[in-house]
């Protein structure tokens, strides 16, 4: 049976950025749904959806939202996570720049169940055209008495406002984007105390990504045993995202049940790139391990891919034909990572800069034979040693190429030379 | 010498507001007529206008110091793409924060300039996806057609450009991203034309 979208049903029908034009698809009806619901009684159905965090943790969403305290005697916040960094990712646009009504009533439902009054959106500051998009439908949203001081007629006074960031990727993660929020530097907070308890402003807050909420709206309107209907099974519910890049032919989001074989999902996106060979893959952004060739067959869900040593993460799928050099690809990871350690945590700090250097040195002919178990030891010192999940991300693309490309790490190291083809992808300029 | 536009960083950050800025001043001076823009000795202030914005601003968040990453973002824009020091002065004033304070956010976030950038500011998307398209060689044409390295700003004032870290767009690489705008599925050669055209 052929997959019907859910979360991108909207991608290609221009009329949806209006509210008239969202409305007319059903839009705004979960929301009516859920005002008559007991809040509650909102929050048993998305726990009972299983539906897990799109941002890349895949932790229970209605369970984070029941961690909230009950009671009005302190305000309580919504922060969207829109602020989309992890390397590889961009369905969080699309879902931003193509249907913004559906982020706002994932919202606006979020908030109603957990009787938040405020809702940040906090967005990445590259994407300022997403950011006008939904301040636009904020606005049309508002006067249309969506949002304000009476959602739909109901009384519950909810506010919206998009945040826009400055250019960090630990921004991100849940509690540096509170600080960042707060007007501080984006570093990562001790846990516990975690956010639902005291989060943005001291006061308990819920932090989930767009995507996370884009899926609200429908497992109010629907319910939750269809949403179980779609995945692979009882943990792993859902329509999903999948973002494809590199190597392929037609790279882009694709909207499939989650749990789509690697395998099949390359072959939605047309195939490898000018009929190369499939030689690795990241699933989950640049934070996962990669995974081989030979592990084309699994399925793209959260357990399938902790099982196989890696994660789903964000669903940002980076494909690599067999002419890539592993050892240059994972560089300009840890390349990355260093550059987006903030700094707090010894272990990262100190582990992401030597990660870029050993890398570095390996990929241009100066490593030294040690270096691979150097490199080893690094991965072992970052583990567990820091504040948040920075320093394991790190980890993962290094990890998996020292155990899962061994030959090809020592051979940049014994011919004192990367063994691949400086590679061009344009001739005399044009593609 | 160096390239005069290519700003003087060298200035030491007057760690509080009072007398202490007015040397601070003087002393951004000696490093190249660029950063004093102004007259010399006042106080720049942000124009009516941001200051309404930041006044609608402050009204969303329970705390003044909330306000401080879009009251950088709204001052950036109105001193031409950076934050010499008396930006930054002026949205410590008017958030009545120390500016020491603001300085670590500004040196913290990759989209906040404190030195001085090109009219045109241009970030070439390097990270892995667009690697493993040709962002190498996107990166080689701007570095041919701007003539300077990167965070350097051409002689004329026009551009200035660096690689930059995921921009979210992987499914159109290669692609750069000039002030505001994404230009995607880049060829060097159209990238080359988009540098050109550019005012």
């Amino acid at each position: 049976m052929a997959f019907e979208p859910v979360l991108t049903r909207n991608v290609g029908n221009p009329a949806a950025l209006t509210l008239d034009g969202y409305r007319k698809g059903g839009g705004y009806e979960g929301l009516a749904k859920a005002l008559k619901m007991e809040p509650d009684a909102v929050i048993d159905e998305v726990k009972r959806s299983g539906l897990r965090g799109r941002g890349g943790a895949g932790f229970s969403a209605g369970a984070k939202w029941s961690f909230i305290p009950k009671g009005k005697g302190k305000p309580k916040y919504l922060v969207c996570n829109a602020d989309e960094s992890e390397p590889g990712t961009f369905k969080d646009r699309l879902l931003m720049e193509k249907d913004p009504h559906q982020l706002i009533e994932g919202c606006a439902i979020c908030c109603w169940a957990v009787q938040a009054a405020t809702t940040y959106v906090y967005i990445r500051g590259e994407y300022t055209y997403a950011n006008d998009v939904m301040e636009e439908a904020i606005k049309e949203a508002y006067q249309a008495g969506i949002l304000g001081d009476s959602v739909l007629g109901s009384g519950f006074k909810l506010d919206m406002y998009m945040h826009q960031g400055a250019g960090a990727y630990i921004c991100g993660e849940e509690t540096g984007m509170i600080e960042s929020l707060e007007g501080k530097r984006g570093q990562p907070r001790v846990k516990p105390p975690f956010p639902a308890v005291v989060g943005a402003f001291g006061a308990p807050t819920v932090i989930n990504n767009v995507e996370t909420l884009a899926n609200v709206p429908h497992i109010v309107t629907r319910g939750a045993d269809w949403f179980k209907s779609i995945g692979t099974d009882e943990k792993n519910t859902g329509p999903k995202l999948y973002a494809i890049s590199g190597h392929v032919e037609r790279p882009g989001t694709y909207e499939t049940a989650i749990g789509i074989p690697f395998a099949e999902l390359l072959d939605l996106a047309g195939g490898m790139y000018r009929g190369g060979k499939l030689k690795a893959y990241i699933p989950g952004g640049a934070s996962a391990a990669i995974l081989t060739a030979d592990q084309a067959g699994l399925a793209l869900d959260f357990d399938t891919m902790i099982k196989a040593g890696s994660m789903l993460g964000s669903a940002a799928v980076m494909v690599m034909d067999d002419a890539t050099c592993m050892v240059r690809s994972v560089a300009r990871l840890a390349k990355f990572f260093n550059h987006e350690s903030c700094g707090q945590c010894t272990p990262c700090r100190e582990g992401t800069n030597w990660m870029e250097l050993l890398l570095d040195r390996i990929e241009h002919g100066k490593g030294r034979p040690t270096d691979p178990q150097l490199l080893r030891s690094v991965c072992k010192n970052m583990n567990g040693t820091a504040l948040c999940a920075l320093a394991e991300a790190a980890v993962g693309p290094v990890d998996s190429l020292i155990k899962r490309f061994p030959e090809e790490v020592e051979r940049h190291i014994h011919d004192r030379a990367c063994p691949f083809p400086h590679r061009r992808y344009f001739e005399n300029g044009a593609a | 010498m160096s390239d005069p536009t290519t700003a003087g960083p060298g200035a030491a950050h007057p760690a509080s507001q009072g007398p202490s800025s007015t040397a601070a001043v003087a002393k951004t001076e000696d490093n190249g007529g660029a950063r004093a823009a102004g007259a010399a000795g006042s106080q720049r202030e942000l124009s009516a206008a941001g200051k309404a914005r930041l006044q609608e601003l402050l009204r969303r968040y329970p705390t003044r110091e909330a306000a401080l990453i879009p009251a950088l973002h709204v001052a950036q824009r109105e001193w031409g793409g950076w934050l010499p020091d008396d930006a930054v002065a002026a949205v410590a004033r008017e958030l009545e924060l120390p500016a020491a304070r603001v300085y670590g956010v500004v040196t913290f976030y990759d989209l906040l300039h404190q030195h001085q950038v090109g009219r045109h500011r241009i970030r070439v998307c390097t990270n892995l996806p667009c690697m493993l398209r040709g962002s190498d060689e996107i990166m080689a044409a701007v570095r041919e057609e701007l003539g300077v390295g990167e965070n350097e700003v051409t002689l004329d004032g026009r551009c200035s450009y660096v690689h930059f870290e995921c921009l979210g767009s992987c499914d159109t690489a290669p692609m750069m991203m000039i002030d505001d705008t994404y230009h995607e599925n880049l060829t060097p050669e159209r990238t080359r034309r988009i540098l050109r055209e550019l005012d």
